[in-house]
């Protein structure tokens, strides 16, 4: 059970092999929740654009609160993604085991925000959708 | 396994709030899903693409609230909660991007701006 532990917290316990191929590209497998971390900010850096050529495209959507709101959060989230990538590689790509209490507030307050904007903007949204669904075919 | 010390209370209370946040967006979406399928209204795909992305990430976030404990972003504790969060965002982001394109093929607008 305890070796089995050490695999889930530990990557350390990896096998060898897995370790020299990541110290071949100068990074430690311990921390290969970087690579993750690293897709998540290019999701983020994605929807952002995609979302900001919507709004370039057609101007007047800029009225609409709903676009501006998850452009808002998506901001908020991708710092905050940004500060955990970094955070992760310092661990990655450094010799010793890199944690921050103070980083890890900043990341953690910066992704509520982040996400309670989106998460509100959407659901607000898709209510409203949803439940104009209902009005107009309880009206048909 | 090596000692732990324990995480600061408001570390704790951040990965906490982050995961509530996700959870009760959950449990909302989940509610108008139920709401309108027995009612046999059914809900859009986006809905259904949204709340499985929203469940990933909760679960990312309940996961990652055990993050601070282990002082450390490292393991496959870590990498799994990542790819978990990953996969949520992927959901969230692509049923984002059906939904503003939908918005706007409804929303014509006049590029006069009239």
């Amino acid at each position: 059970m305890e070796s089995f532990l050490n695999l889930f917290f530990y990557a350390d316990s990896l096998p060898q092999f897995l370790h020299t191929v990541g110290g071949s590209w100068g990074v430690r497998m311990a921390c290969m929740c970087s690579v993750a971390n690293f897709a998540n900010l290019v999701l983020h850096v994605i929807i952002g654009g995609v979302l900001i050529g919507l709004l370039f495209a057609h101007r007047e959507l800029m009225k609409d609160k709903f676009f501006l709101l998850l452009l808002m959060g998506i901001g908020f989230s991708a710092v905050s993604k940004f500060i955990d990538w970094w955070m992760n590689m310092q661990t990655a790509t450094g010799t010793t085991v890199y944690w921050s209490n103070n980083l890890d507030l900043w990341v953690e307050g910066l992704q509520f925000i982040g996400m309670g904007i989106i998460l509100y903007a959407i659901i607000s949204k898709l209510f409203y959708v949803h439940h104009a669904g209902i009005s107009s075919s309880s009206a048909s | 396994m090596p000692e732990f010390p324990p995480p600061p209370l408001l570390n704790i209370i951040f990965h906490v709030s982050v995961f509530l946040v996700a959870f009760v967006a959950f449990l909302l979406g989940l509610g108008l899903w139920y709401n309108r399928s027995i009612n046999h209204l059914g809900v859009s795909h986006y809905w259904r693409i949204f709340i499985t992305g929203v469940f990933f990430y909760a679960l990312a976030e309940f996961s990652d609230i055990f993050t601070p404990g282990l002082t450390a972003s490292l393991g496959v504790h870590n990498l799994i909660t990542e790819m978990t969060l990953l996969v949520g965002l992927a959901l969230i982001f692509v049923s984002l991007y059906q939904f503003m394109k939908d918005y706007v093929a409804q929303h014509p607008v006049s590029k006069s701006g009239s």
